[in-house]
C-alpha cells in the first residue's frame, strides 16, 4: 500500500466515521415525530376568593405568596391514568427544586429568553 | 506525462483528504450546535371586568438550550371600542395570580403535562411575569409548550377574572429543548 492509497483509505475511514457520528447526533437530537396537535388544555379553577390566612397576610405585606394546586386532580382531568397523574403530581413537586424559577413585575419582557 | 500526473495527484491527495475531513467535520458540528435564537409566543386579551382589561402572554424557547418558559400579564384600563385593551394604567392596583403548566411531546406521540406550578399571588400589580428554565432537566430532551393561567381582581374579596394563554397558535406554539448541557 503506497502513501496515496493510505491517504485515500484514511479519508474513506474519516467519511464512514463522520457519517456514523452525524447519524448518531441527528438521531439523538431529533424526536421521532413533531407535534401535530395542540395539547388538551387543563381545566384549572381560579384561586380561592378567600385566600388561606397565611397567604393573604403575606400578599398584604407585599410579598409573593403561593397557593398549592392539586396536580393529581388536574392530571386526571386531562385524562391521565392514576399512575400518570401521580407521576405528573410528583414531577410538579420536584420542579420546585429542579427547575429554576424567577419572577418580576416589569412589563412582560417579550422574547427575553432569546 | 503519466508520471507527472501521478506525482501531481500524489501531492494533491493529502490536501484533498484534509479538506474532505474539514468539510465532514463541519457537517458533524454544525447540526450539533444549538438552534438559533428563537422564541415562540402567544398573546391575547383573556378577560375584561371590574373596570379593567387583562392582556396575557405566554412563551416557550430553548433559553440556554435546556428550555425556557415564561408567562406574563398586564392589567390595563378598559379599551376604547377599537382596541382590545386600553393603553392607560388604571389608577388602582390589582392582585395578580399566575400559574404555568409545561407540556412535553412524549415518545408515544402525544402531549403530556411535564409539571405545573402552584399559584403565585401578588398584591399591588399592574404587570407581572414568571419564568422557568431547565425544562428538559425535568422531562428530557424534546418538544415543549407552555400554558399560562393568569387571573386578576381589584379587591381581596372580589371574584378572580382571567383565563389561560398558550404559547402560540396554529402550528407555532412549541419549541425544542435538550438536557445535554446545564449552565446553572
Amino acid at each position: 500500500m503506497n502513501k496515496t492509497t493510505r491517504k485515500i483509505a484514511a479519508a474513506a475511514a474519516a467519511v464512514v466515521i463522520s457519517l456514523v457520528a452525524w447519524a448518531n447526533l441527528a438521531g439523538a437530537s431529533k424526536p421521532p415525530t413533531k407535534p401535530d396537535r395542540a395539547p388538551k388544555h387543563a381545566s384549572i379553577p381560579a384561586p380561592p376568593v378567600n385566600l388561606p390566612a397565611a397567604a393573604a397576610e403575606k400578599a398584604a405585606a407585599g410579598e409573593a405568596t403561593t397557593v398549592e394546586t392539586d396536580w393529581y386532580a388536574v392530571g386526571k382531568s386531562l385524562g391521565l391514568s392514576d399512575k400518570e397523574a401521580q407521576k405528573f403530581a410528583d414531577r410538579s413537586a420536584d420542579a420546585k427544586t429542579k427547575v429554576k424559577e424567577t419572577h418580576g413585575d416589569s412589563a412582560p419582557p417579550k422574547g427575553g429568553a432569546g | 506525462m503519466r508520471t507527472l500526473l501521478a506525482r501531481r495527484a500524489q501531492r494533491r491527495a493529502p490536501i484533498r483528504a484534509r479538506w474532505l475531513i474539514i468539510v465532514l467535520a463541519m457537517g458533524v458540528l454544525v447540526p450539533a450546535t444549538p438552534a438559533s435564537a428563537h422564541v415562540v409566543y402567544g398573546e391575547s386579551v383573556v378577560a375584561q371586568g371590574q373596570g379593567a382589561c387583562e392582556y396575557a402572554y405566554s412563551e416557550i424557547s430553548h433559553g440556554d438550550g435546556s428550555g425556557y418558559a415564561q408567562i406574563a400579564m398586564q392589567t390595563r384600563s378598559l379599551s376604547p371600542s377599537w382596541l382590545p385593551c386600553g393603553a392607560r394604567d388604571p389608577n388602582w392596583v390589582f392582585q395578580h395570580a399566575m400559574l404555568g403548566i409545561i407540556y412535553f411531546w412524549s415518545s408515544a406521540g402525544q402531549w403530556e403535562p411535564c409539571f405545573g406550578s402552584e399559584w403565585m399571588i401578588q398584591n399591588d400589580k399592574q404587570s407581572s411575569w414568571r419564568s422557568w428554565s431547565g425544562l428538559a432537566w425535568q422531562c428530557g430532551t424534546g418538544w415543549y409548550t407552555t400554558d399560562g393561567y393568569l387571573y386578576f381582581r381589584t379587591g381581596s374579596n372580589a371574584e378572580w377574572l382571567g383565563g389561560y394563554q398558550p404559547s402560540g397558535h396554529g402550528d407555532v406554539y412549541y419549541h425544542w429543548a435538550n438536557g445535554f448541557t446545564r449552565t446553572y
